[in-house]
């Protein structure tokens, strides 16, 4: 027996068909209105799983450029303040000079101290530079004010401490970006102890001494520079780390689009396809289902 | 003659059925399940003649069915996987969407804002508001995990119903199915060939099938059939099986027969609905609780160990132990530690054994700090539990009292570090009924407050002992397996026990004068060395007595430590080495030139003995520092990595006086604390129960974002920070993104797979009804044609009729 084809075959196949290119037309109209090939996990589980990892890192790299703007901002006061400490020491060595001057009388050398002595200030105020509510020179202690003048005006103290303060600048990378006023001022070479000593030289009217002092300003005027240039360093890291993070997130951000994006051209043209075959498919069902027998009675 | 009529209306006749059944087919042409029915037409018997066979007309034989079984079977199986995928289809897409990535609502995004507020946190470490902030995150996050929990919960709870309803529906088709069994039997044994009652049994078998895989059998006798499923008989002649839904206690759902046995259902929707109840559910919300735990854990572990300026808490509760988590902490008796099954408590029975990589004990640690907020130093005791000690027999009480007495009421293998304390001074622990378990509750009493971190804020103690030591030996029964602390009293030496419970002096013996002959103590012979009158006002030494009540060693003897008078010493900082304490690696200094400290000449020299290097392997290190101008008093002298000292004006004026002092790398070694539950960032122990900790909703200052109590320390958030990449899943090879992902990557795969397999399942269906179509459809043509063709046999065979009657019409008028 020659196959029987009923007329509920041929609907059962025409509207399965035309079923199922509705549904390609409504997933690919999903993914041009909204503008992603995923809307859930389960529409491309290896894209998917590529946009959510990409992503992640791309949030994560983003906090870390934060990171470094934050620690920037804390380099740069430091910054600053470093470089008023060299102006700071540049006039003192320049004072020391003039104060080691044999033309020099107590009178005069008297006057001078007091200009150091207001330099020594000036110097006190700059290690207790405040960034953002905090002491920078005070390692992790930055509410405690770092350096306070003994009662006496002959020594100046550290109170802070001597740790480092870091900031996350990739997975499993810190840098540190501040710059412990222990080492700046007292451990390595006692700043303050310099200019206390000119001018304590100085009202003594002392100039042999102070001709001595002209090198230990110097020398601590170096000491700072270098400091200085160390801090300048760390903000070449930062700098390089912000560009490594920037290009990455670049891609990065390119691979969650490629992963999880609409092709459009190409959603556009699947879908006119799809279109077409709608049409084909409902206009060839039409022609089919309609004549039988009882027609041509 | 009369046989041309009779023959004509056997044509009539039988043509009028024929069209009949046609009509029949025709109205039925898009009844769904309709088998399109023939009518076999055969000769009548034929009359025997003596001029041979005669024949009598038409007759109708049987109206019967056009069925092919074969087809019906397997149409059946597809439409039971139909329903079976589409089951799984439904209810995995509803997974899918709880998850809802990706999206700014998924646990991805909460994870990554959780962890960014971390980050903002540490790059501004003093701000109250951000640390307030980050307990806000903290409070999403565990919403956004309850949320998932619960609803991954109540999909599973769902599926019961859904279940139970399919189960009412197949035990309603059953009895259906039987009853037309019957009704078919009673027909077809009479010769009957009962057409539709047999397409409304395929029918009601087609409904059955899409909830459970069937296998039917036909029986060709009497036209019943039977039907079996999971193993058992469903439908029988006259039978009906009735199912129910039987629940464990551990909450898995079974299929069970109507004498209580378990039915192994695979396929159909419910096989479909037990799958995802049993397995696939379970699954997912197993993975989220592996996530919750894990993260809960290690997230736990810091925040019990840190620290920060703005933290000053003086008692702790446990909270309830995240009881899967310990699994991956040192504690290899873990459900020792969980307390009784489904209480919040700890259990009395307490075995910890802490062991390391290749299984062998090892003794770990716990650090607890003593602060003072009104002077800024802290008191640093570490509660070392050796498991090789103490015979085994232990218990929460034994921890307690080494908090309060400085060892185990029996030898339960805790003790407390530095040993002359006697317990921690102004610490009490105590052991609270709760909940059928019990909490362990630690309280400081004086303004002090309490925390287990690595910070250094110690200032060595000043007691002086420079007159020659003093020897205490003997036995007291009365005091086996404790120890007796003797304190300097004005002119007496008074010796003391301490309560187990709360810590509290009990004194032992009467006071003895200082400076006098050796003295007896109970049942002790106590020998004091002369020049007792340098003893200072609360001076204290401890002696531990062993389980006979004889002093530990024989005798116990109070060696010189630090000359009172001298300048005071303070260790600060946040150690950053590895090397972990150990009782017989004590850190110290010590005096070699007497001096004045910071005077430019004549300046004291002070050696540091500390151990750097690997915890395992420490190497004992060495430094000098001359305590000259350079290093005035109050600058910090640099030892180690993160620690160093600050030296009060004055001077050191006894070469050879040694202090010793306690630095560790690892507050909390064993991870005793987050399986306590002592200060710890969460509570909870799924993803549908985990909770910020109350006491820090409470206060977000206990965030222990730092190691040290300086006001910028970030460190230990850092190390929060640092749980996002750290590989503790799958065996330490995923971090928490790689595992979230494989769990939600996994049921998207799933969805997609099902959603493929089900297309596929219905383009077969398809394919397979149209089979069916092919024999037992209605082709309207096919029954319009036999319609003319029996319309034109009927008119024939009235023909025959009216021609048998105008025979008979001529015959009578012959008559006439």
């Amino acid at each position: 027996m020659a196959d029987r084809i009923t007329i509920n075959a041929i609907n059962n196949t025409v509207m399965a068909d035309n079923q199922r290119t509705i549904a390609r037309l409504a997933t690919y109209q999903e993914q041009l209105s909204s503008g992603k090939r995923i809307n859930q996990v389960s529409d491309d589980p290896g894209a998917a799983r590529s946009a959510l990892r990409y992503r992640a890192e791309s949030l994560q790299t983003a906090k870390y450029l934060d990171n470094i703007d934050k620690g920037e901002s804390f380099i740069d006061a430091s910054d600053s303040a470093m470089e008023q400490m060299s102006q700071v020491l540049t006039d003192a060595k320049a004072l020391a000079v003039q104060g080691a001057n044999g033309t020099q009388d107590a009178a005069s050398r008297n006057t001078i101290a007091q200009s150091v002595d207001s330099l020594l200030t000036r110097m006190v105020d700059l290690a207790n530079t405040v960034h953002d509510g905090r002491y920078i020179f005070s390692g992790t202690a930055t509410f405690t004010q770092p350096f306070a003048r003994s009662a006496d005006g002959q020594s100046v103290d550290y109170q802070g401490n001597l740790d480092s303060f870091e900031v996350q600048v990739g997975p499993g990378s810190r840098v540190a970006v501040n710059q412990d006023g222990n080492t700046l001022f007292k451990e390595r070479l006692d700043v303050f102890g310099a200019l206390v000593d000119l001018r304590d030289a100085l009202r003594a009217n002392d100039a042999s001494t102070v001709s001595e002092l002209v090198q230990d300003i110097d020398d601590a005027h170096t000491h700072v520079n270098d400091l200085h240039g160390a801090l300048g360093g760390t903000e070449q890291r930062l700098e390089l780390a912000r560009n490594q993070l920037e290009s990455a997130k670049v891609n990065l951000d390119a691979l969650v689009s490629a992963a999880e994006d609409v092709d459009f051209a190409d959603t556009i043209a699947q879908m006119q396809l799809a279109q077409v075959a709608l049409e084909a498919g409902l206009q060839s069902g039409s022609r089919v289902l309609r004549p039988s027998l009882l027609d041509f009675l | 003659m009369p046989d041309a009529l009779l023959i004509g209306l056997s044509g009539l006749q039988s043509h009028q059925r024929a069209i009949e059944v046609t009509s029949h087919n025709i109205a039925n042409a898009t009844t769904p399940g309709y088998t399109r029915q023939r009518v076999d037409l055969a000769a009548h018997t034929p009359e025997l003649n003596p001029l041979g066979q005669l024949g009598r007309g038409v007759t109708v034989e049987a109206i019967k069915r056009v069925a092919n079984d074969l087809i019906i079977e397997r149409l059946r199986q597809s439409q039971s996987e139909d329903a079976r995928l589409d089951t799984l289809s439904e209810t995995l897409q509803a997974a899918e969407l709880i998850f809802n990535e990706p999206g700014d609502t998924g646990l991805s995004a909460a994870l990554s804002n959780l962890f960014a507020s971390f980050e903002d946190l540490s790059n501004n470490p003093e701000s109250t508001a951000l640390r307030t902030s980050v307990v806000a995150q903290l409070d999403t996050f565990t919403a956004t995990l309850n949320d998932l929990g619960e609803r991954l919960q109540n999909l599973r709870d769902d599926l019961r119903g859904s279940l139970e309803a399919d189960v009412a529906e197949v035990n309603r088709l059953t009895v259906q199915i039987s009853d037309l069994n019957q009704e078919i039997r009673d027909l077809s044994v009479i010769g009957n060939n009962p057409n539709d009652l047999m397409d409304r049994r395929d029918q009601l078998i087609n409904q059955l099938s899409q909830h459970l895989d069937l296998r039917v059998r036909h029986i060709p006798q009497d036209g019943s059939l039977m039907i079996d499923a999971g193993g058992i008989l469903l439908v029988g002649r006259d039978y009906a099986e009735q199912l129910s839904v039987g629940s464990q206690p551990d909450g898995k759902l079974t299929l069970l027969a109507a004498n209580k046995t378990g039915i192994n259902a695979t396929g159909g929707g419910i096989g479909g609905l037990l799958d995802l109840h049993e397995r696939i559910i379970p699954g997912l919300i197993e993975d989220m609780d592996t996530v919750t735990a894990t993260l809960a854990l290690e997230l736990n572990a810091r925040q019990a160990t840190g620290t920060n300026h703005a933290f000053f808490a003086s008692a702790f509760t446990s909270q309830y132990a995240v009881e899967g988590a310990l699994t991956a902490t040192n504690l290899d008796s873990t459900e020792q530690i969980a307390g009784p099954a489904g209480s919040p408590g700890l259990s009395q029975v307490f075995l910890p054994s802490y062991t390391d990589a290749d299984g062998n004990s090892v003794a770990r640690n716990l650090t607890i700090n003593v602060y003072d907020p009104a002077n800024r130093t802290a008191q640093k005791f570490t509660l070392r539990y050796d498991p090789t000690t103490g015979g085994g027999v232990r218990s929460l009480d034994d921890l307690v009292s080494a908090i309060n007495t400085g060892r185990s009421t029996t030898a339960g293998g805790f003790t407390l570090y530095p040993s002359d304390a006697g317990g921690i001074p102004d610490v009490t622990a105590r052991k609270v009924p709760i909940d059928g378990g019990y909490r362990l509750e630690l309280s400081a009493a004086n303004g002090k407050s309490l925390d287990f971190s690595t910070a250094l804020d110690l200032v060595p103690t000043t007691d002086a002992w420079t007159s020659g030591s003093t020897t205490v030996s003997g036995t007291d029964a009365t005091l086996a397996g404790q120890r007796l602390t003797f304190t300097v009293v004005g002119n007496t030496l008074q010796a003391s026990t301490r309560s187990a419970v709360d810590g509290s002096p009990q004194s032992y013996g009467a006071p003895l004068v200082l400076g006098g002959a050796a003295g007896v103590l109970g049942a002790l012979a106590l020998t004091l060395t002369p020049g007792a009158g340098n003893y200072q006002n609360g001076d204290s030494f401890s002696v531990d007595f062993d389980i006979n009540g004889t002093v530990v060693g024989g005798s116990a003897t109070q060696v010189q430590e630090w000359t009172q008078g001298d300048a005071s010493m303070k260790i600060t900082g946040r150690y950053t080495g590895a090397v972990t304490f150990a009782p017989g690696q004590q850190w110290s200094m010590r005096v070699i030139t007497a001096g004045t400290i910071g005077a430019a000449t004549g300046a004291p020299l002070v050696e540091f003995t500390y151990f750097s290097g690997p915890a395992d392997a420490p190497v004992e290190q060495r430094i000098q520092r001359v305590l000259d101008d350079e290093l005035a008093a109050g600058s910090p002298v640099q030892i180690a990595d993160g620690v160093y000292a600050v030296f009060s004006a004055g001077t050191l004026s006894t070469p050879g006086n040694e202090v010793a002092f306690t630095v560790d790398a690892e507050a909390d070694q064993a991870r005793l604390l987050p399986a306590l539950g002592i200060n710890t960032l969460f509570s909870g122990d799924s993803a549908a129960t985990l909770q910020v900790s109350e006491a820090l909703k409470k206060d977000a200052n206990r965030l222990g974002l730092a190691s040290s109590r300086a006001e910028g320390d970030n460190s230990n958030l850092r190390n929060m920070s640092a749980v996002r990449q750290g590989k503790v899943f799958g065996g330490g090879s995923l971090a928490i993104d790689d595992f979230y992902h494989t769990t939600i990557t996994g049921l998207g795969v799933r969805v997609a797979d099902t959603k493929r397999l089900l297309d596929n399942q219905q383009a077969l269906g398809t394919a397979l009804e149209n089979q069916r179509q092919q024999t037992s459809g209605v082709s309207i043509d096919e029954e319009v044609a036999n319609l003319i063709l029996m319309q034109q046999a009927y008119t024939a065979s009235a023909r025959i009729i009216t021609t048998a009657r105008e025979n008979i019409t001529t015959l009578l008028d012959l008559v006439r």
